[in-house]
């Protein structure tokens, strides 16, 4: 894999790793921390990489473990409860969306971006999360439904 | 669930994050990353000191036993960088800690390069216990560095543990179990925080890292930073050859890379001005390094205690 492909890659993922880090971290700053050490640690291994379709995957998985470990080494006073979360939309709706993704879990909240957002199948999001695909199914079924509840108007299809 | 509304609830990518991507982007270098462990550096040296008949000789660990052995992507790849680096190392500079964190350890600046034409400057750092009978120092980054969910047990996530665990040469695992000396407190310092410009805010840009534990119990940490981000007029070339990614309309990814650039022009400029205003008149600059330590003791990290490295380096020749 050559820088070219690399940054190429990269440069067309930035947006999801952006939702990624921020919905584990909360915060701009911190989301970028992640990000970079991330790449850089994606860079290092590139070559245990073997076949570059599944880029998306594996360098998504490198970031979330990235997240957690950056929210291990949080300070107690630093919860997140307290933070004021970063990356929040200016509108109305974005901002009623935000808030009830918020209120969902990571282990609901992160499958259902994966899936919605980003088009990962729940093969693919069962290999970033190392998780059995039934559970990915199940978490995504159940993220659903509570979003349902807290957003009525908006739609949802079963199609995972 | 329609695509479009779940993005709804995120706003536009910032730039100060677009920036740093890009950032990383630019400073990955082709060539790979060759990381000697240090078991291999220790079996290689007895193995000298045997056929040399010397009972014992302690590693020095400064730039030249890291660039030509920790780090030698210079060394293979850009012969005349890794020369130049040890023909000007700065090994007499001026420096200071303070802060509570210095009554507990020692950190210097072991030496330094500052080459201009080279568009590159290496700070080689070493941190050690002032004393050193209640304490094991390690570095902050060695803990938990499989990236593992700790504190709960999820039971379908087989990585999830309630210990955090420190990667030393003993292994990766509970410190108690790779600690050199279990019975002593587990002392972690984070030397990773940005370089600051003189009293400024403003940063030296560009920069990567790398940090390790010693086998004589000292953390060695290295930075490395590019001029070549002080060049406002080379900001334009570093974005000639993006292609519009499928998932991005023309508009808005000219907008972010705008956006970009604008970050790095107003990180240059920042360290730019910050130089020129804190640079004496033999060509000098005070640059600070903000740190911390901490203990980890029964699972628990213990209050960050800060400390500042302020040290002055010979960037112009008189």
């Amino acid at each position: 894999m050559d820088k070219a492909f690399f940054t190429q890659k990269v440069r067309e993922k930035e947006r999801s790793l952006y939702r990624i880090a921020v919905s584990y971290l909360k915060n701009d700053a911190e989301a970028a921390d992640a990000v970079q050490d991330a790449l850089l640690t994606a860079w290092e291994k590139r070559n245990t990489l073997r076949q570059t379709e599944y880029f998306g995957t594996w360098l998504t998985r490198i970031l979330i473990n990235r997240c957690k470990q950056q929210l291990r080494k949080r300070r107690p006073t630093a919860e997140l409860s307290e933070q004021t979360p970063a990356g929040m939309p200016d509108t109305e709706a974005g901002l009623a969306l935000r808030m009830a993704l918020e209120e969902l879990d990571p282990s609901y909240r992160i499958p259902l971006l994966l899936y919605h957002l980003d088009g990962y199948s729940v093969a693919e999001i069962s290999r970033i999360l190392l998780l059995p695909q039934g559970t990915v199914k199940s978490r995504l079924s159940r993220a659903r439904a509570k979003l349902k509840n807290l957003l009525s108007d908006t739609e949802v299809t079963d199609d995972a | 669930m329609r695509k479009m509304d779940l993005d709804r609830a995120f706003k536009e990518t910032p730039p100060v994050f677009s920036g740093r991507v890009e950032q990383t982007l630019l400073n990955l270098k082709e060539e790979p990353m060759k990381k000697v462990t240090l078991r291999t550096i220790a079996l290689a040296a007895a193995m000298l000191l045997a056929l040399t008949g010397l009972a014992f000789a302690a590693i020095h660990y400064g730039q030249e036993w890291y660039f030509n052995n920790r780090d030698t992507g210079f060394k293979e790849h850009k012969p005349d960088v890794h020369q130049a680096i040890l023909d000007n190392l700065q090994t007499d500079i001026a420096q200071k800690v303070t802060g509570p964190a210095g009554d507990i350890v020692t950190l210097q600046v072991q030496d330094a390069a500052w080459l201009e034409d080279k568009q590159i400057v290496t700070i080689g750092l070493l941190a050690s216990l002032k004393e050193d009978a209640a304490y094991e120092l390690h570095p902050l980054h060695a803990i938990d560095t499989d990236g593992a969910t700790v504190g709960e047990i999820d039971p379908e996530d087989e990585e999830s543990r309630l210990d955090h665990w420190l990667w030393t040469e003993k292994g990766f695992g509970l410190p108690k179990d790779v600690m050199t000396n279990p019975e002593k407190q587990l002392l972690l310092i984070e030397l990773g925080n940005q370089t600051y410009i003189g009293d400024t805010q403003a940063e030296l840009p560009a920069s990567t890292f790398d940090v390790l534990a010693t086998e004589e119990g000292s953390v060695m940490a290295l930075w490395t930073y590019d001029l070549s981000y002080l060049d406002i007029s080379l900001i334009d070339s570093r974005f000639s050859s993006g292609k519009t990614p499928e998932s991005m309309s023309e508009e808005e990814y000219k907008a972010m890379i705008q956006e970009s650039k604008d970050y790095l022009t107003q990180l240059g400029q920042d360290a730019i001005d910050a130089i020129r205003a804190n640079m004496d008149e033999n060509g000098r600059l005070k640059l600070r390094l903000p740190f911390h330590v901490q203990t980890l003791k029964d699972n628990v990290f213990g209050e960050e205690i800060p400390g500042e490295l302020t040290f002055t380096l010979q960037i112009k020749t008189k």
